[in-house]
């Protein structure tokens, strides 16, 4: 999943640069923040013993 | 679209050329914010590289699975910058683009602070030695969040002056092909890092949270021990 996220990101960056039109561009960014973000939420796999 | 050498902006189907600014002050504020910009993917470029290059390869520390992820944050962070960077070098930049590029990075540093904030709490129990090797007395994880700090707090300065730091590119040829050749070494530390990480996930969905080996090969590396 880390090699797909990175390669997304990859694509993201390409997009970044190549294309003009910013939904485009945003649409990329923001896939590509969905996807680190659920790879992050899958890492939390427990509760910090701590208190706040 | 030609490249005219003007800034342009288009309202409905009309295109406008902006006129660059007159005064002296302006001009070398919009200079400032180019190079600021372009300092931030060196920035980020060289943290990156130095996690990768040596502490993954000369001391032989596997990065864990939100080590990684931090790095993807970095990268997400990078990506409003490298839009504001190469739009700038190719006339496209408008004022909303610019203010794009500042919001995509105050994203990708919030989402990669909660990940470093996550991992410090992990470790902040007293006795805990903590992920890997500490740099400066702080560990990598704690030096990640202070790089996100501190992009969130120059994206919100450069915010707060509305457009007086929009970028204004460098003329001179040796100029413009060092910041597209910066461009490129930024494109190719993420092509780097996919390969390396396939390398140490191999065909496995995730990574374990304390990886030993490249998954790959079934290479064990021998961690350098500190003096």
């Amino acid at each position: 999943m880390d090699t797909l996220i990175f390669g997304l990101l990859l694509a993201a960056a390409l997009v970044v640069i190549l294309v003009r039109t910013r939904w485009i561009v945003l649409t990329m960014f923001f896939v590509g923040f969905v996807a680190v973000g659920l790879l992050f939420l899958h890492h939390v796999t427990s509760v910090l013993d701590l208190s706040f | 679209m030609a490249d005219t050498g003007k800034l342009t902006v288009f309202v409905g189907n009309t295109r406008y050329i902006v006129p660059e600014p007159k005064r002296r002050w302006h001009r070398i504020m919009g200079k400032l914010g180019f190079w600021a910009q372009v300092f931030f993917l060196v920035a980020y470029i060289g943290v990156l590289s130095t996690a990768m290059f040596y502490f993954q390869f000369a001391q032989a520390e596997l990065p864990c699975p939100l080590c990684i992820s931090q790095r993807m944050g970095m990268m997400l962070s990078s990506l409003g910058a490298l839009f504001i960077v190469s739009h700038s070098l190719k006339r496209t930049l408008t004022p909303s683009g610019f203010m794009t590029g500042l919001g995509m990075a105050i994203l990708g540093a919030l989402l990669g602070s909660a990940m470093s904030t996550r991992q410090i709490l992990l470790h902040i129990l007293p006795g805990d030695p903590g992920y890997g090797t500490a740099m400066f007395g702080l560990h990598l994880y704690t030096w990640a969040l202070i790089s996100f700090i501190v992009v969130m707090t120059f994206a919100g300065v450069l915010l707060t002056f509305g457009t007086e730091f929009l970028p204004i590119p460098p003329v001179s040829k040796w100029a413009r092909g060092l910041v597209w050749a910066i461009i490129v070494i930024f494109v190719a530390t993420i092509a780097i890092n996919m390969v390396v990480v396939f390398v140490e996930e191999g065909f496995n969905w995730f990574l374990p949270d304390n990886p030993t080996s490249y998954q790959l090969f079934g290479f064990t590396p021998t961690p350098v021990p500190t003096p």
